[in-house]
């Protein structure tokens, strides 16, 4: 036998031997099976017959070179494989040494270890190569076997030897490919670990020192090295490596923690396949990567996922996320929650279209069908003002803030939301505020244009409205307790005349309403006059359903009212009264104006009249006296003068008779002088005072007219002043002249008193009486402007109460002194 | 003799006036005064019996002559002259302590009747004028005790009706007059009865019986 002894062994040592596809596993036929494992054969020493060839090459696989050699190796048997294989025929090699014809290359040392394990063994395995006839290698596998006598001695030897070139060529084309596997492995970012049954790591790629710090050498063989995996990531590991075994060649895929070198721990995502079952492989095949900058970043963006709901759920700022295509809520925040009064629950059924007041709806879907339908692109993100409602019914307007996000996948929108509901409604305030001071403005302007009253009245209700809408609208003007209109605006749409109303009367006491305007002073609504407010409902007024009114003042008093009614109940609101009342005060200044204006020019006017009356009147004295001093003192004096001439020329002793006539007509003189001067002025008035100036005139009037004077006075016993005393003096003189001219009885009465403060005559007769509007308004006639002249520049006033049929009273009150007087002025106003 | 001192502001009234008392031989006039304070001057320098003095005359006028001579002791008699015959006039002189009143138109023995007859201490009158006319016209100058005499008939009325409690607007509604008349009618009686409200008001008419007390 010439067969070698491999040193297989050395190989299997090498790194990465494991890789290789081992030999005579699988892809190979096995080597004569009959032979392995076989005894040695027990057979004649000397004969290797036919027969035993046969046999063997029977059992031997067809191709094999099946040789039989007698104890000294000379070729007994050659069967068909071996010429095939060897190029030699059997004839030529039987007899022949078999190294000889073999030519093996086993070194002398191999061959002589194969020979010795062949004889105490009974058989050798051998891989070596032999040559072909012409020369050529032949890679042979061979097993050998001892042949003994039944002596026990050795009777030859039997190789079976089958030719492995081809699969040693291919074995060697295969290392080159892992070569350069094994290059692209260790090249690999990646690192790839072997692992045993046992988890024991069976190869590690160099890789692995990049990922992990250590050298592949620390970790090849040293167990299962759970104490490189972080302590929470080792159970999944041993889950993960039980479904590997469990389920072979399907990867498993897994991220680990593991401890680097330096201490710091690696996040690596694994693939775990079991490919223990792959001759070729014949180990759990783990791909490692490293993930750590992966994961970090996704460990960040969880930071960031829980910063975002921190932000989101804190918020003091209502806001929510909504889907763009459905508008259906993903997730609201507790102050949206607090702010719409919605629970998160309802607030996750509804879509946007809940949160919007009704007539906000259409818009919305149309708007999203319009985007849904790729009709219309909306801003990525955008912000603006709308209206929401929250679950109470309420409608507030928010400035919102949208940006778009992805939230479980689906495109989102988050929105921000502000609400501008109170700012809005303060810049609403400021902004009627500011509507109403120009309407005030535009309204004095107005009202300022003219100072007559009839125009001021009628420009106050054309510009109510600029404060105050309404369907009807009035001015009272308040006398005596008793508001009486004097303007109306819109009562002929309700068949109430202006007329009508103005013979209207509103006393105070009747009319709470506008009893409590005219005492504090300030506007008052009647929101709806049908609910309980002290509202008087007047026939023909049913149509007043709300009502605002507001005082007119001058000066903190009260001289009217302004008031405005609506047919809408509830129309009316205390801002309306504020309104109002700023309004009404713009008016009452402009009354005011007007009222002084008119007064003045009145007055201006009765003082034109009085001057030229009084003017007249002079020239009328200054007639009648110079007509007098002509026609009586002048007649008389002549007629003095010739009786004194007569008297110094008469000789006849008459002279006594004429002086007596002359002293007569002298008594004359002063009789007629005396009156006269009585007639100009009453000294007696200077000289006496009042009630003796009164009675002296009551004599000569009723000597002059007829009429009897009844006199009662009281309080009047000191002097008053002389400017009052004249004015009282000069009117009774007046009114009773006017008694005896128009009254046609014989009869009146006149009373003085006084009580310190005011002094007061008054004249009163009970005749026929007179039209006192038609009187006044022919002011020369009866002297009554004169007398009201007088009564006025002394701050006093004058009563006339009278009427057709009526008799007449005259009285006339003057006050005595100066702050009285001022009171007593503004009484007349 | 009765010694006499003129005063009056006309020095050819005073001429003939004295002329004509000089004729009388128990008359002398022994001043004369050109106004009142001069009156008051010889009154007092030259002590005379009887002061005859006008009534008008500028400054210091007759009447007050009158009631500043008969404020001294031992003052004496004064005859007022007087162009009128006013009763007014006469009352007037008399209340200031005059005790005779003599019109200027009055005859020249007129006035020397009305120096003798003071000068004894008794009162002398013009004859136009007369001691009844003087009671009547007091009679007519005294003012009323009774306010209510001074109410013309409306206010009568509106009293009334306002003692008994009625508002301004009953009372127009009665009286068929406006408020407006009926408030002036009640602030005129209220004055002339010196009354300040409402209460005074009805008390006044109870102490006058206008109202009936029940019960």
């Amino acid at each position: 036998m010439t067969s070698k002894v491999k040193p297989r062994k050395k190989r299997t040592s090498g790194p990465s031997h494991r890789l290789v596809p081992r030999r005579g596993s699988g892809h190979t036929r096995p080597l004569a099976p009959g032979l392995e494992g076989r005894t040695p054969l027990a057979t004649s020493s000397s004969v290797l017959d036919k027969a035993t060839l046969f046999d063997m090459s029977l059992l031997a696989h067809v191709g094999d070179a099946v040789i039989a050699t007698d104890p000294d190796l000379k070729i007994q048997a050659w069967n068909a494989g071996a010429e095939a294989m060897y190029g030699w025929r059997a004839s030529e090699v039987v007899g022949r040494h078999v190294s000889e014809i073999l030519r093996s290359e086993f070194t002398p040392e191999q061959r002589a270890e194969a020979l010795e394990t062949l004889r105490t063994k009974g058989q050798v395995r051998v891989e070596v190569r032999t040559h072909h006839k012409d020369g050529r290698p032949i890679e042979v596998e061979g097993v050998s076997i001892v042949l003994r006598g039944q002596d026990g001695e050795i009777s030859g030897y039997v190789a079976v030897n089958r030719d492995v070139t081809e699969r040693r060529r291919a074995e060697e084309r295969l290392r080159s490919q892992e070569a350069r596997f094994r290059a692209l492995i260790e090249g690999s970012a990646d690192a790839l670990v072997l692992l045993d049954r046992d988890g024991e790591a069976t190869y590690v790629s160099p890789s692995v020192e990049r990922i992990l710090g250590f050298s592949p050498r620390e970790l090849e063989r040293t167990g299962l090295r759970l104490d490189l995996l972080h302590p929470d990531d080792r159970t999944l590991f041993q889950g993960d490596l039980q479904e590997s075994f469990a389920k072979p060649r399907q990867p498993v895929r897994a991220t680990y923690r593991v401890r680097h070198r330096n201490g710091s721990w690696r996040w690596v995502e694994a693939s775990i396949t079991n490919l223990l079952d792959n001759p070729v492989v014949e180990a759990i095949v783990c791909h490692v990567q490293d993930v750590t900058e992966r994961a970090e970043a996704a460990e960040r963006q969880t930071a960031s996922e829980s910063r975002y709901r921190l932000l989101f759920d804190a918020n003091p700022v209502p806001m929510w996320v909504f889907d763009r295509e459905t508008l259906v809520f993903l997730d609201v925040n507790e102050a949206a929650i607090r702010h719409y009064g919605f629970s998160r629950e309802e607030f996750l059924e509804m879509t946007l279209a809940d949160i919007r007041p009704a007539e906000d709806v259409p818009p919305l879907w149309e708007t999203q069908r319009a985007v849904l339908g790729g009709m219309l692109t909306l801003e990525e993100s955008g912000r603006g003002i709308r209206r929401h409602r929250k679950k109470d019914g309420t409608v507030i307007e928010v400035e919102f803030a949208e940006n778009p996000i992805s939230l479980q996948g689906r495109r989102a929108v988050l929105v921000t939301i502000n609400d501008i509901t109170e700012r809005r409604r303060a810049e609403t305030a400021a902004e009627e505020q500011r509507a109403l001071a120009e309407a005030l403005r535009d309204t004095a302007a107005a009202l300022n244009t003219t100072l007559e009253y009839d125009e001021v009245l009628d420009r106050i209700l054309q510009n109510v409205g600029k404060v105050v809408e309404y369907d009807t609208v009035d001015i009272m003007l308040l006398e005596s307790g008793v508001a009486r209109i004097v303007r109306t605006l819109g009562f002929e749409r309700f068949g109430i005349s202006s007329v009508d109303a103005q013979r209207m009367e509103f006393p105070l006491g009747q009319f709470q309403n506008l009893r409590q305007i005219a005492e504090s002073g300030h506007g008052r609504a009647v929101s709806d006059t049908i609910a309980p407010s002290g509202w008087v409902r007047l026939p023909g007024f049913e149509w007043v359903r709300s009502y605002v009114g507001a005082p007119i003042r001058v000066q903190e008093r009260v001289i009217g009212f302004l008031n405005a009614s609506s047919i809408r109940p509830g129309f009316y609101r205390e801002a309306h009264a504020q309104k109002l009342q700023a309004f009404a005060d713009q008016a009452a200044v402009a009354l005011d104006n007007s009222r002084l204006y008119r007064e003045v020019r009145r007055s201006r006017e009765r003082l034109e009249l009085l001057s030229h009356q009084l003017m007249e009147v002079q020239e009328s004295e200054r007639r009648s006296i110079a007509r007098e001093l002509h026609d009586e003192i002048g007649q008389v004096l002549t007629g003095l003068k010739l009786t004194l001439e007569m008297a110094t020329s008469d000789p006849g002793g008459r002279t006594s008779m004429h002086l007596e006539e002359a002293v007569a007509a002298v008594n004359d003189l002063m009789d007629r002088v005396s009156g006269l001067i009585l007639d100009l002025r009453p000294s007696m008035l200077d000289d006496l005072g009042l009630v003796p100036s009164l009675l002296g005139h009551f004599d000569r009037f009723t000597g002059q007219t007829g009429v009897r004077v009844h006199f009662e006075h009281r309080g009047m016993e000191a002097r008053l002043p002389s400017a009052v005393e004249t004015a009282l003096y000069r009117i009774v003189q007046e009114a009773l002249t006017n008694v005896a001219r128009h009254s046609g009885v014989r009869q009146a009465h006149v009373h003085a008193w006084s009580d310190g403060e005011t002094v007061g005559v008054q004249v009163e007769d009970m005749g026929t009486g007179f039209d006192l509007h038609g009187a006044v308004a022919e002011p020369s006639h009866s002297g009554l402007s004169g007398m009201r002249e007088r009564a006025a520049l002394l701050g006093g006033r004058l009563d006339i109460d009278t009427s057709p049929g009526a008799g007449t009273r005259l009285a006339a009150l003057l006050p005595l002194t100066a702050s009285i007087e001022r009171r007593e002025a503004e009484r007349t106003i | 003799m009765i010694r006499v001192v003129l005063a009056d502001d006309h020095p050819v009234l005073r001429q003939g006036l004295r002329s004509l008392l000089e004729r009388e031989p128990d008359l002398s006039v022994i001043g004369e005064a050109g106004d009142g304070r001069e009156a008051l001057d010889q009154v007092r320098n030259l002590r005379p019996d009887v002061l005859v003095v006008d009534l008008m005359m500028p400054g210091l006028g007759g009447l007050e002559v009158v009631r500043q001579v008969r404020s001294q002791n031992r003052a004496p008699q004064v005859v007022v002259l007087s162009m009128y015959s006013n009763e007014s006039y006469v009352q007037e002189a008399l209340q200031a302590g005059a005790r005779g009143y003599v019109l200027k138109k009055a005859t020249s023995a007129d006035l020397v009747s009305a120096i003798r007859t003071v000068a004894v201490g008794s009162r002398y009158l013009s004859p136009p004028l007369s001691e009844e006319a003087i009671q009547s016209y007091r009679e007519r100058s005294r003012p009323t005790s009774d306010a209510y005499a001074l109410l013309t008939a409306r206010e009568r009325e509106v009293l009334h009706l306002a003692a008994e409690g009625r508002s301004s607007g009953e009372i127009a509604r009665r009286l068929t007059v406006s408020p407006r008349t009926v408030e002036m009618h009640r602030s005129n009686l209220m004055r002339k009865l010196g009354l300040q409200n409402q209460s005074q008001l009805v008390r006044f008419a109870i102490q006058r019986g206008l109202i009936p007390l029940d019960g």
